[in-house]
């Protein structure tokens, strides 16, 4: 799928009044975007490659953004569907087709302690998802040992990228002949629709999706008999028990999870198990200078 | 012989306008009825299988009946949902239904488009049968509306045409 074309899916669960607007610009300037943003009382904004935010103006005006058109996005984004869908409303993110994201912010409804709905929404986010294919193909040739891919985490910022290089690496694999499971638990890897990824993860890989991280490790490393298992955003400590697990029953891990530096990777408690057990061997970290990512691929270095 | 004529057309009139207000009864107390059970038929699929909104209207669509009207033109109208938000969209395909309810009753129904798709399946089906509880209390006035008046408003007709047709006799 081509990047335009990714950002005019994403942007179709916009109420027809800002799609409109937006769909007015020219295309060069939509094909940068890579978040739009709504804000109730605000602004629309859009974030270009560059991570910086602009807001959308009309005749130099900025366009106006109610309450009603954040529910109206949450409307369209789920089809007047929330049902099935407070398992994703509790971690404040709505999957949308084609691996695209909506990020809700607002005044929660709480039942059994959890995020069962939003009283009123203050802001939405989506985040727009398109391959960039040969986007690892830089770095996968250091991240192997002969034929072997050596465990990786890649750590960097929100925004900056893991997904993408997740999902390419993913496909690299595949293209070597590595048969890779994917634990997907938002969809936006794989993003896969009637069973079939509309996102490019190489031949290779079998993707597990709709069920949390660690089960849908287990369940892959049961089933497929996975040389890597794939997960993205480890958050929890029970994804990171299942990726200790997958890698003592031999197989290699690739990750990602948030965080700005090295630094930043022993304060992560949810990281400890797999840092602990020294399960991964590289550290792949993204900065952005000048509107273009870097890639720094270093020996994961050793804590505790 | 033409005033035998008009005599019988207006006591024929007034008896129709008695009798279509008595039909006006049962047919409340029956959309009532449906619109209970429709509602109870959603909060099952709610509770028991978290149903889409979609597939929720066309499983309602497909029966008979008033509730069965509205959930097919609800369904057609969610191509507008880009357009307006549901509660819109289920406002308008009962305003388009022509349900014979009272304002507060269409009210009540009104508010189902406040629930449906706005919540977990467990939320909504609470909910709607908070919603049910209450179209239940205007079932039953409707019924008891329907026994005491709806004979009455018949006789009511019958008399005003009779007296109507001796006076210009």
């Amino acid at each position: 799928m081509e990047r335009l074309d990714a950002v005019r899916e994403a942007v179709s669960v916009l109420p027809l009044s800002l799609r409109r607007v937006l769909l007015a610009r020219k295309p060069e300037e939509q094909n940068g975007w890579e978040e739009i943003r709504l804000r109730a009382g605000r602004g629309l904004s859009c974030t270009d490659g560059t991570g910086r935010e602009r807001p959308a103006l009309e005749r130099d005006r900025p366009i106006p953004v109610t309450e009603e058109h954040l529910r109206q996005t949450v409307e369209l984004a789920t089809h007047a569907s929330l049902q099935g869908l407070e398992g994703k409303l509790a971690a404040g993110f709505l999957p949308l087709a084609g691996g695209h994201r909506l990020g809700l912010c607002g005044t929660a409804s709480l039942r059994d302690g959890r995020i069962c709905a939003f009283r009123s929404l203050s802001s939405v986010n989506i985040r727009v998802a398109f391959p960039v294919p040969g986007v690892g193909a830089a770095i996968l040739s250091r991240l192997m040992d002969e034929r072997r891919f050596c465990s990786t985490l890649i750590l960097a910022p929100p925004g900056e990228g893991k997904t993408t290089l997740l999902r390419d690496l993913v496909r690299l694999l595949g293209l070597d002949g590595i048969r890779v499971g994917l634990a997907d638990e938002r969809g936006e890897v794989a993003a896969r629709r009637d069973g079939v990824p509309q996102l490019d993860v190489g031949p290779l890989s079998d993707v597990a999706d709709g069920c949390p991280k660690g089960d849908g490790l287990l369940l892959l490393l049961r089933s497929m008999s996975p040389q890597v298992l794939a997960v993205d955003e480890i958050t929890h400590p029970a994804d990171a028990e299942a990726l200790c697990q997958g890698a003592n029953c031999g197989a290699a891990v690739l990750a990602t999870a948030h965080g700005s530096g090295r630094e930043e990777l022993e304060r992560r408690s949810a990281l400890n198990p797999l840092l602990e057990q020294r399960v991964f061997q590289y550290l792949v970290t993204i900065r952005r200078r000048d509107g273009i990512r870097q890639y720094r691929v270093e020996p994961m270095p050793c804590f505790g | 012989m033409l005033r035998l004529i008009g005599g019988l057309l207006i006591t024929g009139a007034c008896l129709w306008t008695g009798w279509s207000r008595r039909r006006w009864y049962r047919q409340r107390r029956r959309t009532l009825s449906q619109l209970c059970h429709g509602l109870a038929r959603m909060e099952a699929e709610l509770s028991g299988h978290e149903t889409d909104t979609r597939q929720l209207l066309e499983l309602l669509a497909a029966g008979t009946g008033q509730m069965a009207a509205l959930c097919r033109r609800c369904r057609e109208r969610l191509e507008h949902l880009d357009e307006r938000p549901f509660s819109a969209l289920w406002r308008e395909a009962a305003a388009a239904t022509r349900l014979p309810l009272r304002e507060e009753e269409l009210a009540l129904l009104g508010r189902a488009g406040d629930i449906l798709g706005r919540y977990g399946g467990q939320v909504q089906a609470m909910l709607l049968s908070h919603l049910r509880q209450e179209m239940e209390g205007c079932l039953e006035e409707a019924r008891e509306e329907e026994r005491r008046q709806g004979k009455a408003v018949l006789l009511l007709g019958l008399t005003a045409g009779a007296t109507l047709a001796l006076l210009l006799a």
